[in-house]
């Protein structure tokens, strides 16, 4: 009998390693329609929300888009990958802006609140990741307490924790979520 | 900052999270945990600061998503060639991936054949993704393949995929491969070439950066290099989530928690391993579950819940067995007979280690023989079998073992010429070769005699 043979830790001999790669999608992805369907939304996410020029836009999604076909064995989740790829593109656009403006204050496209929109986009990512690591309804819960304006324990209640245990499990959230961003 | 903190008046204690929730949300208006932060208190400023990362995060996440779905203009698509040749080099990969196993030469021809092609940047990144499959069984011809595909990742020319993401996959297929033959130090450099090599692609980002993070990772554990090892999972895992591809956050939490239980944090290692498992698909994972419900168990196992890591090792074995994982059954029976031999069911556990030893011999396994085979003479002498256990540790004698210049084996050997072997020294010898991990490491873990010193 072949035993294929994954790696050993070293310390003992019932771990066994984990680097195998995932497998791909049987059929790919249709990147073209996933390209026609997300990439003038994606331009205008970058116009309208973060403030970037036309050209600089459409430059990130071409740059995400050509990034995607390189991994595409490796993604499962298309639309979340590209989303988050856009985005990381977006910030590092506006963190050189950033820097052009602190170096050269006079050039011609100072832009004060660059650094400041590169941060919440980073917010956003960071939270956007610690949500995939915590329970639906703690997710629900931290949502709609910033979302909805209501106080916690209203909205806790609303989001099916009973009065009782309500803060218990808040906590608990928001130490995951804790965990999870640092 | 404990000096800090140790200064602060003790008239109010550290409010609770959803106390600085309120604050960091704005909607606290003169509260004591408003108070508790002004007077100075270290520890809630920053938990504050985090909570306020969640604040705008949350609503800058919800702009984000809205925007995506308000109407936008109709743009017009790209339908440049780039697709079509994705899609070719990927189906031409699969074909390099599956004629592997028959034999390199045979696959490097093919990758000739395309080399004019427009999708040969596609093909190669392909392959390399592909060839990573294969590593396990064969990673002797996946490190040569690897080096062929970073040679030819010089020739491309093309920008889409840009040559350097080519040579940056040929370069982690490297890593996996040389990990897999136990050459760490190669396999960590490999990866740090990958990473050099990443900067000249301008498409790459984040999500190449933590996957070298969590190759590294995997040998930087394997190197004891914990604090590393942890600091790249966590990064990776945190990076996968963000991009939304939960089988490798699976991945990244599966290999944390091994790193953990390796460090012997056995407990906190479960809920990493749980929610590992959670996000992996056993359809589409299922060596990477197996391979966690057995790290599962074994921590378990270290912790003495024999029955929960009974019921891991079960589900482990269902999987192995549905995907024909034979190393995995090896592994899972040798589990499940510790168990048995940690419980007390001496001659159970003595019928699977002689099997599992009969079998690691034969499969020419030498390490997992040796343990095996300490353990079938350890069972014979607790269960008063001395005849058979010293032929059982003549027979460890006879072969040619990887640890074979240790001073254990010498003790070993010395003490059954003598007539003084018994269970006491068998389980010594194993537990040091255990912890000692690899042959290269003895000197590392001097061991520590128990008998000749005294004699």
């Amino acid at each position: 009998m072949e035993l294929p043979r994954p790696v050993e830790s070293p310390s003992s001999p019932t771990l066994i390693g984990l680097t195998e790669e995932p497998s791909a999608a049987p059929e790919g992805w249709d990147w073209e329609a996933l390209d026609a369907a997300l990439r003038p939304r994606l331009i205008s996410l970058g116009i309208r929300r973060f403030r970037l020029r036309r050209e600089e836009s459409e430059d990130a999604v071409q740059s995400v888009f050509t990034n995607v076909l390189g991994q595409d064995a490796r993604v499962r989740d298309p639309v979340a990958y590209i989303k988050a790829s856009f985005l990381n593109a977006c910030r590092n656009i506006l963190l050189g802006k950033k820097r052009l403006s602190g170096d050269e204050p006079d050039c011609d496209l100072p832009d004060p609140v660059s650094g400041a929109l590169a941060g919440r986009i980073e917010a956003a990512c960071a939270v956007s990741g610690a949500f995939r690591r915590i329970e639906p309804r703690c997710r629900d819960l931290i949502r709609s307490y910033f979302l909805e304006d209501r106080p916690l324990a209203e909205t806790a209640v609303q989001n099916g924790y009973s009065q009782k245990t309500v803060w218990k499990r808040i906590n608990r959230c928001l130490e995951k979520m804790r965990q999870c961003l640092s | 900052m404990p000096g800090k903190d140790a200064a602060m008046p003790q008239l109010t204690p550290h409010p609770m999270l959803v106390e600085l929730l309120e604050v960091a949300a704005g909607r606290d208006g003169e509260s004591a945990a408003r108070a508790h932060v002004d007077a100075g208190c270290v520890t809630c400023a920053r938990k504050l600061k985090e909570l306020a990362t969640v604040a705008v995060g949350v609503l800058e996440e919800d702009a984000i998503e809205r925007e995506l779905q308000a109407p936008a203009a109709a743009g017009e698509p790209n339908r440049g060639a780039v697709y079509h040749h994705a899609a070719e080099g990927r189906r031409r990969a699969q074909e390099v991936v599956a004629a592997l196993p028959g034999g390199l030469p045979h696959a490097l021809a093919l990758l000739a054949r395309e080399r004019r092609q427009p999708w040969y940047g596609f093909l190669l990144v392909g392959v390399a993704q592909g060839a990573a499959r294969l590593v396990p069984s064969n990673p002797a011809r996946c490190l040569q393949l690897a080096r062929a595909l970073e040679s030819e990742s010089e020739r491309l020319v093309s920008s889409q995929p840009p040559p350097a993401r080519a040579a940056a996959e040929a370069l982690l297929l490297s890593c996996q491969a040389l990990h897999c033959l136990g050459r760490t130090p190669e396999a960590r450099e490999a990866v740090h070439r990958a990473r050099a090599v990443l900067r000249g692609d301008f498409t790459a980002g984040d999500f190449e950066a933590a996957l070298c993070d969590f190759f590294e990772a995997n040998c930087a554990s394997f190197e004891r290099d914990y604090e590393n090892g942890e600091r790249l999972l966590k990064t990776s895992a945190s990076v996968f989530a963000r991009f939304g591809q939960e089988h490798w956050v699976g991945r990244a939490l599966s290999a944390y928690a091994t790193l953990l239980a390796q460090k012997g944090r056995n407990r906190a290692a479960l809920p990493l391993f749980d929610e590992a498992i959670e996000k992996l698909d056993p359809e589409r994972d299922t060596h990477v579950v197996t391979t966690a419900l057995v790290n599962k168990a074994s921590t378990l196992a270290h912790l003495e819940l024999f029955d929960e890591a009974r019921t891991s090792y079960a589900r482990a074995l269902a999987l192995a067995r549905r995907e024909g994982l034979a190393y995995s059954i090896h592994v899972i029976r040798n589990g499940l007979a510790e168990i048995d031999f940690r419980r007390g069911h001496l001659a159970r556990a003595f019928d699977s280690f002689r099997e599992l030893a009969r079998e690691a011999r034969e499969g020419g396994f030498s390490d997992d023989y040796l343990f095996a085979q300490l353990y079938v003479a350890e069972c014979l002498a607790r269960l008063g079998r001395e005849p058979e256990m010293r032929a059982a540790v003549e027979e460890l004698r006879r072969e040619r073992l990887p640890f074979d210049a240790s001073p254990a084996f010498e003790e070993l050997f010395t003490c059954l010429d003598r007539g003084d072997l018994d269970a006491r020294l068998i389980a010594h010898v194993r537990e040091y070769l255990d912890a000692a991990g690899e042959p290269g490491e003895l000197t590392a873990f001097p061991y520590r005699s128990i008998r000749l010193v005294a004699s």
